[in-house]
């Protein structure tokens, strides 16, 4: 029986007459995301447009990262009943335990990794169309420093 | 085929990032494997380090008339008890700010600066952020998980990648002279 309640997830099996059982607290594995999305927002993006392709990108990773978390506690969950119903407790679920625990600790860590991770890739900066050259406004000033309008300047050919 | 033009091009493009942040992780895993299954399961050496910062804690917050005393791990006091577990004692940020400077590709002189001088200023980062969690307890205990969980360990991350930033500026890039 899987049941969900005010952000807590428990599985319990009855099996041999007992009941074994297994919380997840969805906020350990989601701590991180409030640090994330805090830090996108500030972060300086060249357009709008960016700045939703980079909250984009970073749901998707933790969207994937937590659902991992949620299959290996369910994973653990169902080799600790193994083992208990066997009589070798916390032989091999340790293990799982050790990665979804860590990955509950980390949570701000991930979130540090994924904002470095994407201004390292530009993923802030504006896309570059298919010539290789950023679009410019036309009133803009030229980057080639003249000081003139991109219109009558380098843009004018 | 043009998917994987494109992905060529990206790996490529972006080949000295993939490489430092394949690194980082793999350096990250190997701090937490070492720290929190190696040390602390064979060893148990975290019980009397957590002992150790709880001491920290309690005479820092004695200065201004806490009346705090500790038994173990646990920093006790009048209105208020907390005990120092696993998570709180800066292992993590230390492991993110070692894997990052070991990631880094920058000289072993400024790597070693850089471990030998980071590792104290995050001990200390980790040791306010006890303190401030202390006094979050006396004074709103019932914010008190919520600052535990999202303030608390965000700050101290936070920190470490301001030192590492500093680092990379100050011993690892170098400048080009106008």
């Amino acid at each position: 029986m899987i049941t969900a309640k005010n952000g807590i997830g428990e599985i319990r099996v009855y099996t041999n007459g007992k009941s074994y059982s297994s919380e997840l607290h969805i906020d350990t594995v989601t701590s991180g995301l409030p640090l994330l999305l805090a830090l996108l927002s500030v972060t300086r993006a060249d357009s709008v447009y960016a700045k939703i392709r980079v909250l984009s990108i970073a749901l998707l990773i933790t969207t994937l990262a937590t659902m991992t978390a949620i299959i290996l506690t369910a994973k653990e969950t169902s080799m600790k009943i193994t083992e208990t119903v066997q009589g070798n407790a916390g032989h091999h679920s340790s293990y799982f335990y050790h990665a979804v625990d860590g990955y509950s600790i980390c949570q701000p860590v991930l979130a540090v990794t994924i904002w470095i991770a994407l201004m390292m890739f530009g993923s802030f900066k504006k896309r570059r169309d298919k010539s290789g050259v950023s679009r410019i406004h036309r009133n803009a000033p030229c980057p080639c420093g003249s000081q003139q309008k991109y219109k009558r300047c380098c843009g004018n050919t | 085929m043009r998917m994987h033009r494109r992905a060529i091009v990206f790996f490529r493009t972006h080949a000295k990032v993939l490489r430092f942040l394949s690194l980082f992780v793999l350096l990250f895993g190997l701090c937490y494997f070492l720290f929190n299954i190696v040390i602390e399961r064979w060893f148990e050496i975290f019980r009397p380090f957590l002992a150790f910062q709880a001491k920290a804690v309690v005479s820092i917050v004695n200065l201004w008339g806490a009346g705090a005393w500790v038994e173990s791990e646990m920093v006790n006091s009048p209105r208020f008890s907390m005990r120092i577990a696993r998570g709180c004692d800066g292992i993590e940020a230390l492991s993110f700010f070692l894997a990052a400077v070991l990631a880094f590709p920058a000289s072993g002189r400024a790597k070693l600066i850089g471990i030998a001088s980071g590792i104290p200023l995050i001990q200390v980062v980790n040791l306010a952020r006890l303190i401030l969690l202390y006094y979050a307890g006396v004074r709103f205990p019932a914010l008190f998980e919520g600052i535990h969980i999202y303030v608390g360990q965000a700050l101290v991350i936070l920190f470490s990648t301001g030192i590492f930033i500093f680092w990379l500026e100050r011993f690892a890039v170098e400048h080009r002279r106008a």
